[in-house]
Protein backbone atom coordinates (compact mmCIF):
# COMPACT_ATOMS: atom_id res chain seq x y z
CA UNK A 1 0.00 0.00 0.00
CA UNK A 2 1.13 3.45 -0.69
CA UNK A 3 0.73 6.14 1.83
CA UNK A 4 -0.30 9.41 0.41
CA UNK A 5 1.72 12.29 1.60
CA UNK A 6 0.64 15.75 0.87
CA UNK A 7 3.34 17.77 -0.60
CA UNK A 8 2.16 21.21 0.41
CA UNK A 9 2.68 22.46 4.00
CA UNK A 10 -0.54 23.05 5.79
CA UNK A 11 -0.81 24.59 9.18
CA UNK A 12 -3.46 22.81 11.18
CA UNK A 13 -5.09 24.92 13.82
CA UNK A 14 -7.12 23.17 16.39
CA UNK A 15 -9.38 24.56 19.03
CA UNK A 16 -7.77 24.34 22.46
CA UNK A 17 -10.80 25.60 24.37
CA UNK A 18 -12.33 22.19 25.30
CA UNK A 19 -8.99 20.89 26.57
CA UNK A 20 -8.44 23.93 28.76
CA UNK A 21 -12.02 23.63 30.03
CA UNK A 22 -11.43 20.03 31.05
CA UNK A 23 -8.13 20.92 32.73
CA UNK A 24 -9.76 23.64 34.79
CA UNK A 25 -12.54 21.26 35.73
CA UNK A 26 -9.90 18.81 36.95
CA UNK A 27 -8.12 21.49 38.95
CA UNK A 28 -11.34 22.56 40.61
CA UNK A 29 -12.23 18.95 41.39
CA UNK A 30 -8.87 18.29 43.05
CA UNK A 31 -8.94 21.58 44.93
CA UNK A 32 -12.37 20.85 46.36
CA UNK A 33 -11.61 17.24 47.25
CA UNK A 34 -8.24 18.01 48.78
CA UNK A 35 -8.17 17.71 52.51
CA UNK A 36 -5.40 19.06 54.61
CA UNK A 37 -3.75 16.07 56.13
CA UNK A 38 -2.31 16.13 59.62
CA UNK A 39 0.03 13.31 60.55
CA UNK A 40 -1.24 10.83 63.09
CA UNK A 41 0.50 8.34 65.32
CA UNK A 42 -0.42 5.37 67.44
CA UNK A 43 0.26 4.40 71.04
CA UNK A 44 0.39 0.73 71.87
CA UNK A 45 -1.52 -0.41 74.89
CA UNK A 46 -1.21 -3.77 76.47
CA UNK A 47 -4.59 -5.18 77.31
CA UNK A 48 -4.40 -8.52 79.06
CA UNK A 49 -7.23 -10.92 78.39
CA UNK A 50 -9.55 -11.90 81.18
CA UNK A 51 -7.77 -15.21 81.69
CA UNK A 52 -4.08 -14.83 80.89
CA UNK A 53 -2.25 -18.02 80.03
CA UNK A 54 0.43 -19.09 82.53
CA UNK A 55 3.14 -18.89 79.83
CA UNK A 56 2.59 -15.14 79.56
CA UNK A 57 3.50 -14.62 83.17
CA UNK A 58 7.09 -13.69 83.78
CA UNK A 59 8.19 -14.23 87.34
CA UNK A 60 10.59 -11.32 87.75
CA UNK A 61 8.19 -8.58 86.65
CA UNK A 62 7.33 -6.15 89.39
CA UNK A 63 3.69 -5.17 89.92
CA UNK A 64 2.52 -2.31 87.70
CA UNK A 65 2.71 1.27 88.91
CA UNK A 66 -0.88 2.46 89.34
CA UNK A 67 -1.70 5.94 88.07
CA UNK A 68 -5.10 7.13 89.21
CA UNK A 69 -6.77 9.88 87.17
CA UNK A 70 -9.82 11.51 88.68
CA UNK A 71 -12.23 13.75 86.77
CA UNK A 72 -14.65 16.49 87.78
CA UNK A 73 -18.25 16.68 86.56
CA UNK A 74 -17.21 18.23 83.26
CA UNK A 75 -14.83 15.37 82.49
CA UNK A 76 -11.74 17.45 83.16
CA UNK A 77 -8.84 16.15 85.19
CA UNK A 78 -9.18 17.18 88.83
CA UNK A 79 -6.41 15.16 90.45
CA UNK A 80 -3.98 12.36 89.83
CA UNK A 81 -1.85 10.11 91.97
CA UNK A 82 1.01 7.71 91.28
CA UNK A 83 0.98 4.75 93.63
CA UNK A 84 1.09 5.96 97.20
CA UNK A 85 2.81 9.26 96.38
CA UNK A 86 0.99 12.48 97.32
CA UNK A 87 -1.84 13.33 94.94
CA UNK A 88 -1.61 16.37 92.70
CA UNK A 89 -4.70 18.54 92.43
CA UNK A 90 -5.76 20.62 89.44
CA UNK A 91 -8.13 23.46 90.42
CA UNK A 92 -11.00 24.09 87.95
CA UNK A 93 -9.85 27.72 87.61
CA UNK A 94 -6.96 26.55 85.43
CA UNK A 95 -7.49 26.68 81.69
CA UNK A 96 -7.52 23.33 79.92
CA UNK A 97 -4.21 23.96 78.13
CA UNK A 98 -2.50 24.99 81.35
CA UNK A 99 -3.92 22.00 83.19
CA UNK A 100 -2.72 19.60 80.47
CA UNK A 101 0.75 21.15 80.28
CA UNK A 102 1.14 21.00 84.08
CA UNK A 103 -0.15 17.44 84.20
CA UNK A 104 2.20 16.16 81.47
CA UNK A 105 5.23 17.91 82.98
CA UNK A 106 4.54 16.78 86.52
CA UNK A 107 3.71 13.17 85.61
CA UNK A 108 6.78 12.89 83.37
CA UNK A 109 9.05 14.25 86.11
CA UNK A 110 7.63 11.75 88.60
CA UNK A 111 7.95 8.83 86.18
CA UNK A 112 11.55 9.80 85.39
CA UNK A 113 12.32 9.87 89.08
CA UNK A 114 10.91 6.34 89.37
CA UNK A 115 12.55 4.69 86.34
CA UNK A 116 15.70 6.79 86.13
CA UNK A 117 17.17 7.35 82.69
CA UNK A 118 16.04 6.41 79.24
CA UNK A 119 14.40 3.14 78.33
CA UNK A 120 15.65 0.45 76.03
CA UNK A 121 16.33 -3.26 76.30
CA UNK A 122 17.15 -4.33 79.82
CA UNK A 123 16.57 -0.92 81.41
CA UNK A 124 14.35 -0.25 84.40
CA UNK A 125 11.86 1.57 82.19
CA UNK A 126 11.56 -1.39 79.80
CA UNK A 127 10.64 -3.72 82.66
CA UNK A 128 8.24 -1.33 84.33
CA UNK A 129 4.54 -1.49 83.69
CA UNK A 130 2.03 1.26 84.24
CA UNK A 131 -1.65 0.77 84.94
CA UNK A 132 -4.01 3.65 84.22
CA UNK A 133 -7.01 3.80 86.50
CA UNK A 134 -9.29 6.46 85.03
CA UNK A 135 -12.68 7.82 86.00
CA UNK A 136 -15.29 6.77 83.45
CA UNK A 137 -16.24 10.33 82.48
CA UNK A 138 -12.65 11.56 82.08
CA UNK A 139 -12.03 13.03 78.63
CA UNK A 140 -9.91 10.80 76.41
CA UNK A 141 -7.42 13.65 75.81
CA UNK A 142 -6.09 13.24 79.37
CA UNK A 143 -5.53 9.53 78.83
CA UNK A 144 -3.42 10.30 75.75
CA UNK A 145 -1.60 12.98 77.78
CA UNK A 146 -0.86 10.44 80.52
CA UNK A 147 0.39 7.90 77.93
CA UNK A 148 2.48 10.64 76.29
CA UNK A 149 4.08 11.61 79.61
CA UNK A 150 4.76 8.02 80.61
CA UNK A 151 5.96 6.63 77.30
CA UNK A 152 8.72 9.11 76.59
CA UNK A 153 9.87 12.64 75.96
CA UNK A 154 11.53 14.69 73.27
CA UNK A 155 15.17 15.56 73.82
CA UNK A 156 16.77 18.87 72.83
CA UNK A 157 17.23 17.70 69.25
CA UNK A 158 13.57 16.69 68.98
CA UNK A 159 14.22 12.95 69.06
CA UNK A 160 11.92 10.69 71.06
CA UNK A 161 13.49 9.16 74.17
CA UNK A 162 11.54 6.06 75.08
CA UNK A 163 10.52 5.51 78.69
CA UNK A 164 7.85 3.00 79.67
CA UNK A 165 6.38 0.86 76.89
CA UNK A 166 4.04 -1.37 78.85
CA UNK A 167 0.87 0.58 79.50
CA UNK A 168 -2.50 -0.90 80.34
CA UNK A 169 -5.87 0.14 81.64
CA UNK A 170 -7.05 -1.00 85.04
CA UNK A 171 -10.20 -3.11 84.84
CA UNK A 172 -13.22 -0.78 85.10
CA UNK A 173 -15.18 -0.91 88.36
CA UNK A 174 -18.17 -3.22 88.25
CA UNK B 1 -15.20 64.04 30.17
CA UNK B 2 -12.68 61.66 28.82
CA UNK B 3 -13.11 60.29 25.44
CA UNK B 4 -12.48 56.70 24.73
CA UNK B 5 -10.55 56.09 21.67
CA UNK B 6 -12.45 53.47 19.83
CA UNK B 7 -10.60 51.49 17.31
CA UNK B 8 -12.82 51.11 14.37
CA UNK B 9 -10.94 48.33 12.70
CA UNK B 10 -11.40 44.96 14.38
CA UNK B 11 -8.08 43.29 14.98
CA UNK B 12 -7.77 39.61 15.73
CA UNK B 13 -5.30 39.19 18.54
CA UNK B 14 -3.69 35.79 18.80
CA UNK B 15 -1.80 34.97 21.93
CA UNK B 16 0.34 32.04 22.86
CA UNK B 17 -1.58 29.61 25.03
CA UNK B 18 1.34 27.26 25.69
CA UNK B 19 2.53 28.73 29.05
CA UNK B 20 -0.98 28.73 30.44
CA UNK B 21 -1.54 25.11 29.46
CA UNK B 22 1.83 24.20 30.97
CA UNK B 23 0.84 25.81 34.23
CA UNK B 24 -2.54 24.12 34.19
CA UNK B 25 -0.97 20.69 33.73
CA UNK B 26 1.49 21.38 36.52
CA UNK B 27 -1.42 22.22 38.79
CA UNK B 28 -3.34 19.10 37.78
CA UNK B 29 -0.28 16.94 38.53
CA UNK B 30 0.28 18.69 41.87
CA UNK B 31 -3.27 18.06 43.01
CA UNK B 32 -3.15 14.47 41.76
CA UNK B 33 -0.05 13.78 43.82
CA UNK B 34 -1.22 15.50 46.97
CA UNK B 35 -4.65 13.91 46.96
CA UNK B 36 -5.15 11.97 50.15
CA UNK B 37 -6.65 8.59 49.43
CA UNK B 38 -7.04 7.47 53.02
CA UNK B 39 -9.95 9.77 53.77
CA UNK B 40 -12.28 6.80 54.18
CA UNK B 41 -10.70 6.08 57.55
CA UNK B 42 -10.96 9.60 58.87
CA UNK B 43 -14.29 10.93 59.98
CA UNK B 44 -14.88 14.65 60.23
CA UNK B 45 -16.79 14.06 63.46
CA UNK B 46 -13.75 12.80 65.30
CA UNK B 47 -11.28 15.36 66.63
CA UNK B 48 -8.31 13.33 67.74
CA UNK B 49 -6.46 14.12 70.94
CA UNK B 50 -3.10 15.75 70.37
CA UNK B 51 0.24 14.42 71.47
CA UNK B 52 3.78 15.62 70.85
CA UNK B 53 5.01 12.01 70.67
CA UNK B 54 2.53 10.87 68.03
CA UNK B 55 4.58 10.13 64.93
CA UNK B 56 3.38 8.37 61.79
CA UNK B 57 4.32 4.68 62.03
CA UNK B 58 7.29 3.50 59.97
CA UNK B 59 5.59 0.35 58.82
CA UNK B 60 1.92 -0.20 58.20
CA UNK B 61 -0.19 -2.33 60.50
CA UNK B 62 -0.73 -5.79 59.05
CA UNK B 63 -4.48 -6.18 59.57
CA UNK B 64 -5.87 -2.86 60.81
CA UNK B 65 -9.40 -2.60 62.15
CA UNK B 66 -10.27 1.03 62.63
CA UNK B 67 -12.90 1.93 65.20
CA UNK B 68 -13.80 5.60 65.44
CA UNK B 69 -15.61 7.10 68.40
CA UNK B 70 -17.37 10.44 68.52
CA UNK B 71 -17.43 12.64 71.61
CA UNK B 72 -20.81 11.19 72.59
CA UNK B 73 -19.43 7.66 72.54
CA UNK B 74 -21.07 6.50 69.31
CA UNK B 75 -18.86 4.09 67.38
CA UNK B 76 -18.25 4.42 63.65
CA UNK B 77 -17.20 1.11 62.17
CA UNK B 78 -17.18 0.22 58.46
CA UNK B 79 -19.22 3.32 57.68
CA UNK B 80 -22.02 2.61 60.17
CA UNK B 81 -22.76 4.48 63.38
CA UNK B 82 -23.77 2.33 66.32
CA UNK B 83 -23.77 2.37 70.12
CA UNK B 84 -20.91 0.35 71.66
CA UNK B 85 -23.30 -2.44 72.73
CA UNK B 86 -24.13 -3.25 69.11
CA UNK B 87 -20.50 -3.52 68.08
CA UNK B 88 -20.20 -7.20 68.83
CA UNK B 89 -22.07 -8.49 65.78
CA UNK B 90 -20.09 -6.58 63.09
CA UNK B 91 -16.84 -7.36 64.93
CA UNK B 92 -17.66 -11.08 64.90
CA UNK B 93 -18.30 -10.82 61.16
CA UNK B 94 -14.93 -9.13 60.75
CA UNK B 95 -13.24 -11.82 62.83
CA UNK B 96 -14.78 -14.58 60.72
CA UNK B 97 -13.69 -12.80 57.55
CA UNK B 98 -10.11 -12.58 58.83
CA UNK B 99 -10.01 -16.21 59.86
CA UNK B 100 -11.51 -17.62 56.68
CA UNK B 101 -10.43 -15.41 53.81
CA UNK B 102 -6.98 -14.33 54.85
CA UNK B 103 -6.05 -17.58 56.55
CA UNK B 104 -4.85 -15.77 59.66
CA UNK B 105 -5.96 -15.74 63.25
CA UNK B 106 -7.83 -12.97 64.99
CA UNK B 107 -4.81 -12.28 67.20
CA UNK B 108 -2.85 -11.00 64.18
CA UNK B 109 -5.30 -8.13 63.75
CA UNK B 110 -4.75 -4.77 65.42
CA UNK B 111 -7.67 -2.67 66.58
CA UNK B 112 -6.90 1.00 66.03
CA UNK B 113 -9.10 3.24 68.15
CA UNK B 114 -9.60 6.74 66.82
CA UNK B 115 -11.53 8.30 69.67
CA UNK B 116 -12.49 11.95 69.96
CA UNK B 117 -10.58 13.95 72.54
CA UNK B 118 -13.77 14.49 74.56
CA UNK B 119 -14.97 10.87 74.52
CA UNK B 120 -15.49 9.57 78.06
CA UNK B 121 -12.67 7.16 78.84
CA UNK B 122 -15.11 4.63 80.30
CA UNK B 123 -16.69 4.20 76.87
CA UNK B 124 -13.31 3.68 75.21
CA UNK B 125 -12.59 0.99 77.79
CA UNK B 126 -15.99 -0.54 77.15
CA UNK B 127 -15.21 -0.77 73.42
CA UNK B 128 -11.84 -2.39 74.22
CA UNK B 129 -13.60 -4.93 76.41
CA UNK B 130 -16.07 -5.78 73.65
CA UNK B 131 -13.17 -6.29 71.22
CA UNK B 132 -11.47 -8.56 73.75
CA UNK B 133 -14.63 -10.63 74.11
CA UNK B 134 -14.65 -11.18 70.34
CA UNK B 135 -11.00 -12.22 70.46
CA UNK B 136 -8.92 -9.22 69.43
CA UNK B 137 -5.75 -8.76 71.45
CA UNK B 138 -3.69 -5.96 69.98
CA UNK B 139 -4.81 -2.38 70.46
CA UNK B 140 -3.51 0.99 69.42
CA UNK B 141 -4.81 4.38 70.47
CA UNK B 142 -4.49 6.99 67.78
CA UNK B 143 -3.49 10.60 68.40
CA UNK B 144 -2.74 13.57 66.21
CA UNK B 145 0.78 14.93 66.00
CA UNK B 146 1.15 18.20 67.86
CA UNK B 147 3.96 20.65 67.57
CA UNK B 148 6.39 20.55 70.41
CA UNK B 149 5.18 22.74 73.21
CA UNK B 150 7.41 25.53 74.43
CA UNK B 151 9.83 24.48 77.06
CA UNK B 152 8.92 26.08 80.32
CA UNK B 153 11.68 27.07 82.69
CA UNK B 154 11.89 24.49 85.41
Amino acid sequence: MKIKTSGGEERIKFDMTPMIDVCFQLIIFFMVSMKLFTPEGDFNIKMPLAAPSPSDQIDDTSPPIPIRLRANDQGRLSKYQIGERPAKMFPPALTEEKCRALFIRDLRAQIRSVVGGAGGPGSVAANTEVELDCDTNLHFQYVIDAITAVSGYLDDRGRIVQLIEKIKFAPPPK
Amino acid sequence: MMKFNQNATAKKVEFDMTPMIDCTFQLVIFFLLTLNFSTAEQSELVHLPKSELAKPPEKAVEIPIVLQMTSSGTVLFNGDFMPPEELQTPLRRERDAIETKRNQTVTDATVIIRADKDTPTGQVQEVIQICQKVGFEKFKLRAESALREKKEPS
